[in-house]
């Protein structure tokens, strides 16, 4: 398994398709993870009396490991794709809160914030594409 | 605030350099190759404090005003890659990060 890694690290500068959706893939599933991570942080930032509330706060502790996977899924992402390709896409996080938001605090958006998310998808899938083009 | 965000953008450079040697392995060899990789560890670190720091702010500033400063961080992360990691750029990217950042913005506003 490193052993290929290695293999497709050294071959970056030929990177193909399939090379370039591996990061990006990756990085919009550490987006999901950091989003759901943040929602579960704020149903949880209501029962924090003591320490003892914060530290069996299941939503609390959820919330954690769910942002530690995310952070994981970044790094894991950043290893197979250039930083300026995979960052970028970490702004994919304020669209699924904004949709989370509306699920499940039944929070109200306006038009205008639904311009800003696909404002943001255009925005993003433009980096994907043009790094497409250097091969 | 934004001296947070360069602080975050730094992190997340010494994350992807520290990104060549990570592998998901819990072995005693693999623990230990965490442990020794500096630019990860250090990496979190900064990325932790400029967390840290945002919490701090937004006790005494609205989140209306914070979140689309935070996306200035994309600008910094673009132009260190370039600088630091010899990353190629090009119009896509610069347009794509200019959409984000204006989007960033609508998606805060009321």
């Amino acid at each position: 398994m490193s052993k290929e890694n290695h293999k497709q690290k050294d071959s970056k500068k030929n990177r193909s398709t399939t090379f370039l959706c591996k990061p990006i893939l990756i990085v919009i599933l550490c987006t999901i993870f950091t989003s759901a991570g943040q929602v579960l942080l704020k149903i949880g930032s209501k029962n924090t009396g003591s320490l003892i509330d914060i530290l069996t706060n299941i939503y609390l502790i959820l919330g954690v490991c769910s942002y530690a996977v995310g952070a994981i899924l970044l790094i894991i992402a950043l290893k197979y794709g250039d930083l300026s390709l995979v960052y970028p896409f970490v702004a994919l996080s304020f669209v699924w809160v904004t949709l989370l938001s509306i699920l499940f605090f039944h929070e109200t958006v306006g038009w205008i914030n639904w311009l800003g998310i696909l404002v943001i998808i255009i925005g993003v899938s433009l980096i994907g594409y043009g790094s497409k083009k250097w091969k | 605030m934004v001296i947070f965000t360069i602080i975050g953008s730094f992190g997340s450079i010494l994350l992807k350099k520290g990104s060549g040697r990570f592998h998901l392995d819990f072995s005693t060899k693999g623990i230990i190759n965490l442990l020794t990789n500096w630019n990860i560890i250090f990496g979190g670190l900064l990325y932790f404090l400029s967390l840290i720091g945002f919490i701090f702010l937004l006790r005494q500033q609205e989140l209306s005003i914070l979140y689309p400063l935070t996306s200035i961080g994309y600008i910094f992360v673009t132009l260190f890659s370039v600088w630091l990691l010899k990353e190629r750029i090009n119009a896509y990217k610069i347009l794509g990060i200019a959409l984000i950042i204006f989007g960033v913005w609508m998606i805060t506003l009321h």
